[in-house]
Formats: structure tokens, sequence, C-alpha cells
């Protein structure tokens, strides 16, 4: 099993938290460079204390993340990283140009030297205003922009694209990916379209702002329908993330972690605009299981999350049994960690115990 | 070309519709009822002979200047004309070229001189390798892609088949400013 570390790369200072999108009317941007240092610094440290892959990701317009273009965060990635494999997860790509994704990515993959992972999201609802995309359009999009930048990749004569979103006359990337034929990649998983496009195309599959309950509902009709197209997915073709805190005992890891995050946000981008995300709904973006997709985001108490399997906390043993618990339900073969971003030096001794007493012993598994 | 007219009887003649430069399409079964040559027809003469009738065309002299559209099978007649018509082709567009095709027609496609779009069908599992290998063959060849069809984009895809030959048609390796949307105004 592999283990990746996650961080939104979270604003660490003054905000008017709450809704979507927050105003910058209190922001500051030295709090903003420490807190993208703070990411650089613990992404280096999950890369010397044995972490396989970092992870970025794209979100916009709130301090939940400074990571608008992920590629610019990998960009710095590559020039600390200097093992561990840099995963972007992922590019949201039906809202950007597919052409300058697959240069970014090209352009990281050399960078690093083949050391990217490629993931491929529709991103959370509320991304769809930012860049004004009709939401109904997302999955539809989608699937053409990730056939194109399969294109861009593979093809070495200049080619033109006649989509249905997308045309382009003549392309011919440079740099080009070192991985051949491309990166891995990766698409969220958690509605049932989505596994079988994954499945259909080969394509790995990453659940997050889930349960483990529903994502093991998912991942088995993932697998199901890879039968389908005469393959059989792999542990690694399947990516869980959670959220994580370790301390020395299962007390102090509890007790720390509901003191370090007392002043954050208790729910995510998309329900932080109960209108805007009813709106998107309205456009029938969740697809023909919108009740379940919609049940996933909804925000729950600390226990619950526990109990649900969105976050790991304790000490060392009771986080062990935690992911048995994911690995048995689910057969994940990459944990996507993202630790408490905020707590300084206890985050920092947090990834340290992951280090130390989790990786270990979960690499072998 | 000869300028017949359109009769059910005669299945050799070519059927002849819309108005402009010449256009001779190659290898459309029934091509009257062609979503795709309907709408080229809007800006262009069509000549259209079905696939079996191709060789008649190519036996008609061709009569002032014309561009050439050919289908799978019959690109090979589309390049067979062209190099025997050097003056009088101005411009190919080939849809949905096959390896047996690129075999069949390695030496017309090094000779081949005239401007070539060739377009080739996302979900085509025939024409991967082969639209490669002719574009790496045809030095004025544009190579585009064209997104959720098959060997038959014609029918599946015209509208997207006719925007990007009609583009093609009028302005040749211009057309690499897409002018879809009229942004070309001088």
């Amino acid at each position: 099993m592999k283990a990746a570390l996650f961080s939104t790369c979270k604003y660490h200072g003054p905000a008017l938290d709450g809704g979507w999108p927050v105003p910058g009317s209190v922001y500051s941007h030295e709090a903003a460079q420490d807190s993208m240092q703070i990411s650089l610094d613990q992404f280096r440290l999950a890369d010397e204390v044995g972490f396989d892959w970092v992870t970025v990701a794209e979100h916009h317009f709130a301090p939940f993340s400074l990571t608008p273009n992920p590629m610019v965060m990998a960009g710095a990635l590559t020039q600390v990283v200097k093992r561990a494999k840099i995963a972007l997860l992922g590019a949201d790509i039906p809202i950007l140009n597919p052409i300058r994704v697959a240069e970014e990515f090209a352009m990281l993959d050399t960078m690093t030297g083949g050391r990217v992972i490629a993931g491929m999201l529709r991103g959370t609802p509320n991304e769809y205003v930012t860049y004004n995309i009709n939401p109904a359009e997302s999955r539809a999009r989608f699937e053409e922009a990730l056939q194109l930048i399969k294109m861009a990749w593979t093809q070495t004569e200049p080619f033109g694209w006649q989509g249905r979103f997308y045309e382009y006359r003549t392309v011919s990337i440079w740099p080009r990916c070192v991985q051949a034929p491309h990166p891995k990649i990766y698409m969220s998983g958690s509605s049932p379209e989505a596994g079988e496009f994954a499945a259909k195309n080969r394509i790995g599959l990453g659940f997050a702002v889930t349960t483990v309950p529903l994502a093991a509902k998912a991942a088995a009709h993932y697998r199901e329908q890879a039968r389908r197209y005469g393959w059989e997915p792999e542990p690694d073709d399947i990516i869980y993330r959670v959220g994580v805190h370790v301390g020395k005992d299962d007390d102090e890891a509890l007790h720390d972690y509901v003191e370090g995050t007392k002043g954050g946000a208790k729910v995510g981008l998309t329900m932080a605009n109960r209108a805007l995300e009813s709106a998107i709904a309205e456009t029938g973006y969740y697809g023909r299981d919108a009740e379940m997709q919609r049940q996933r985001l909804m925000p729950r108490n600390l226990q619950e999350r526990i109990d649900h399997g969105q976050i790991l906390l304790g000490g060392p043993d009771t986080v062990m049994k935690q992911i048995e618990n994911i690995k048995r339900e689910l057969g994940a073969g990459v944990l996507d960690l993202t630790v408490a971003h905020q707590m300084g030096a206890k985050t920092i001794r947090s990834i340290e115990l992951i280090g130390e007493k989790i990786l270990p012993q979960i690499r072998h598994w | 070309m000869t300028n017949a007219q359109t009769t059910d009887a005669d299945t050799l003649a070519p059927h002849t519709f819309g108005t402009g430069a010449p256009l001779l399409c190659l290898g459309f079964a029934d091509p009257g009822s062609s979503a795709l040559l309907q709408q080229l027809a809007a800006s262009r003469q069509v000549f259209a002979t079905p696939a079996h009738s191709a060789a008649a065309a190519l036996q008609t002299p061709a009569s002032g200047k014309f561009t050439l559209l050919a289908k799978a099978s019959e690109i090979g007649a589309a390049l067979t004309l062209a190099a025997a018509h050097p003056d009088e082709v101005e411009a190919l567009v080939l849809l949905a070229p096959s390896q047996a095709s690129v075999e069949e027609n390695g030496d017309k496609l090094a000779e081949a001189k005239v401007q070539i779009l060739l377009l080739a069908g996302t979900n085509d599992n025939e024409t991967g390798e082969a639209a490669t290998a002719f574009k790496r063959r045809l030095a004025a060849c544009h190579l585009v892609y064209v997104y959720d069809a098959g060997r038959d984009m014609d029918t599946e895809r015209p509208e997207a088949v006719a925007k990007v030959t009609q583009d093609f048609l009028t302005r040749r390796d211009k057309f690499l400013v897409s002018n879809a949307d009229g942004r070309i105004t001088k």
C-alpha cells in the first residue's frame, strides 16, 4: 500500500471564513506567504520520511486552498521533493484549456524525470462558477478534454481537433512527457458514471469527500465494470483520500486535533453556498445518482467522520486499525492523507509519526 | 469533369447539386441524402459519385480547377486523380484513412504536392496509426481529429466535418487560424 501526503495549502491567517466565495477584505499576504512555505516544508518532510507521493489539488476563491493552479505549486515542489512522486489530484479539466493542461503536465513530468501522477477531475460543483462553465456540460467536457489531452501527449505529429466543446487547428506540445506513453491517470470516482468511464478507459479511480461505505460501493461498481471490459483493477488503481492526525496516543491526538481545528470552516466548499449548490444540482450536474452524491458532501461531526472513515485520528496503533479497515472494505492501494495543516509542530510530529510507525507497515501490504 | 445532371437511372453519373466552386466527392454511396454533402453544397457545386462509379469519374477529363473530397476506400482514387491532374486539383480532403490505404498508396503519398486536409475519427480503431503515417509522408497535409466519430464521420458528425472542411477549402493553409466564427474580417 502506498501513502501520499495531501495538502490544500490552506491559508492560515485572518479571513472572513464561511460561505463561498470568501471575500479578501481581511486577507494577509504575509499569512499567505507563510502558509505556502509551511506547505512546502511539510511536503519536503513527507519526502524525507518516506511518503510515496505528495499531492496538490485545484480549488478556487477560498482560504481552504491557496492553489487555484496546482501546477504552479507542483512546479515549486519539483525543486523540493526529490524522491516521491508528485500527484495533481487534480486539474479540474472541464473548466480549463485541455492543451494547457497537457503542456503543464508534460513540463512537470520533464522537470521531475517522470514522477508525475495525472489526476483529471471534474472538480467540486462550485468550481463551475469560477470560470463560468456550464455545469450541465461537465461530464461531456471532461470526457472530451481527457481524450484530447491524451492525444496531445501521444501524437507526435501536429494535429487539429474538431470536438464538441474544443476546437484546435494545430497542436504539437513541447516538452513531451517522460513517462511512456504518458503519466498514470486518475479521475474522481464517486458517481456510477465515473466508475463506468474509468473502467472503459482503464483509468485509476480516486475517492475524496466521501465515506468508506460509499466509496466501497463505488469501487465495487468500478471493478464490476472493469471486468466487463476485460481487465481487473490493481490496488494502485484506487486512491482513498482521508484526513489524518496522529499523536503519540489516542488522547493526545484527539485533544490536539480538536484544539487545533477549532476555528476552521465546518462545511466544504460546495455546501458553503447552498443556493449555488442547489442551482448546480438543477442543471443535472450530479448525474443519475444525485442524492447519494449530495449526501456525501453533507457536513458531519468529528465522531461521525471517524466512524465513516473520513478521518484517521489517534495514536499509531489506532490509526493502523483504521487503515486496515479501509484496505479491507475498499481494497484501496493508495491512501491520500490530508494532514491538519495548521497545527505547527504537532502537524510536523504527526507526519513524522506516520513516517516512523505507519508507512513501514503498510508498505508491505 | 462532366456536368451530368442527377438521374436515378444512371448510377454511374455523378449527382450534382449546390453552387460555387466545383467539389468532386468520391465514396458516398447515397450522395443525395448525405448531410455532409448537403452542407458543403451551400458554398460548393458538389459532384458526387458512389464508390463503384469512382473509376468512371476518373475517366472523365477535368475541365477547370476543382477540389476533391474522398472517403475511406476512395482515398487512393483521389490521390491518383490529383497526381494525373496537378494543374486542376487544387486541394484534397481525405476522410477516414486506414492502414491499407497507406500501404496501397505509398508512392502516391510521396508524390502528392497538393494541399491536403486529412480527417480521422477518434472512435475509428483502423485510423490511429494510419493517420499518423499519412501525416508523416505527406508534407502538405493537415491532420484533424473529429472527436466522437468513427469511419462514418460524415454521417455521425456532419456539422463538424463540414465546418473544418469549408474553412480549409476556402482558405487552405490559412485555415490554421479558424474562421468558423467569422474572425477574419479583411
